[in-house]
């Protein structure tokens, strides 16, 4: 639905920060699917594990984040909002070299700045990681 | 029912959901009902209110829809200034 370039001229982070490669499924304000390819490739492993990839939980959290800033933007303009907490976080499966990651978000609420979204994120079906991000956005 | 009962026991249900949906660690009968449970207006201070942030009260909107099935908007969000507003504002609007 959107791709990999389409990604980069809406999020506000760049290189090498933006941790969704395509939006497969998006709903404005209600719910969104965004994919991440894990590449043994990536930098993070050099140091998380040097002798055991695992992508790690923080980079996680973050995908959830981008995916979700998706919810909010307005066409033809960079998003605006910035995590404002992060609640009921779980990792249950580690996520390794070779694995797609499908976050997926679902619209909570919103009142004043801020908006609260719901995620889980799958690899293989199987649920690896799930919680709430609020964002807030600036007036 | 009578009206008070039913405003008694909102009340228990409102502090309860403060404690558990922000993590609190005090007890329901330590939260003053007219005391401001924000920080920032100036009467907060010394009036034993919470202190809670902008972040919470969008995690209590979360909860009180969930509980209540009441929808606050930003042109109800006055009712955070304590525990007897959002307690009224339940009576008034929630559907059981």
């Amino acid at each position: 639905m959107l791709n990999a370039k389409e990604i980069q001229e809406i999020i506000r982070q760049g290189y090498p920060f933006i941790l969704i490669d395509r939006i497969t499924e998006l709903k404005f304000g209600e719910s969104v699917t965004a994919l991440k390819n894990v590449s043994m490739g990536e930098s993070c492993f050099l140091g998380h594990f040097p002798d055991d990839p695992i992508f790690p939980g923080v980079l996680i959290i973050e995908g959830m984040a981008q995916a979700g800033g998706f919810l909010f933007y307005k066409e033809g303009k960079k998003q605006t909002g910035v995590i404002a907490a992060v609640d009921k976080v779980k990792f249950l499966k580690e996520v390794v070299p070779g694995d797609t990651i499908y976050y997926k978000g679902i619209f909570l609420q919103k009142i004043g700045n801020f908006a609260k979204v719901s995620f889980t994120a799958e690899v293989e079906n199987k649920i690896v990681a799930k919680g709430e991000i609020s964002y807030s956005f600036a007036e | 029912m009578s009206v008070l009962t039913k405003k008694d026991e909102i009340t228990a249900d409102v502090k309860k959901l403060i404690i558990e949906r922000l993590n609190l660690s005090i007890e329901p009968d330590s939260i003053v009902t007219d005391a401001p449970l924000f920080l920032g207006s100036e009467e907060a201070v010394g009036k034993k209110g919470l202190g809670l942030d902008s972040v919470d009260a969008l995690e209590l909107v979360v909860g009180l829809n969930n509980k209540f099935d009441v929808v606050i908007t930003d042109e109800n969000m006055e009712i955070f200034e304590n525990v007897d507003k959002i307690v009224a504002f339940v009576l008034d609007n929630h559907q059981n």
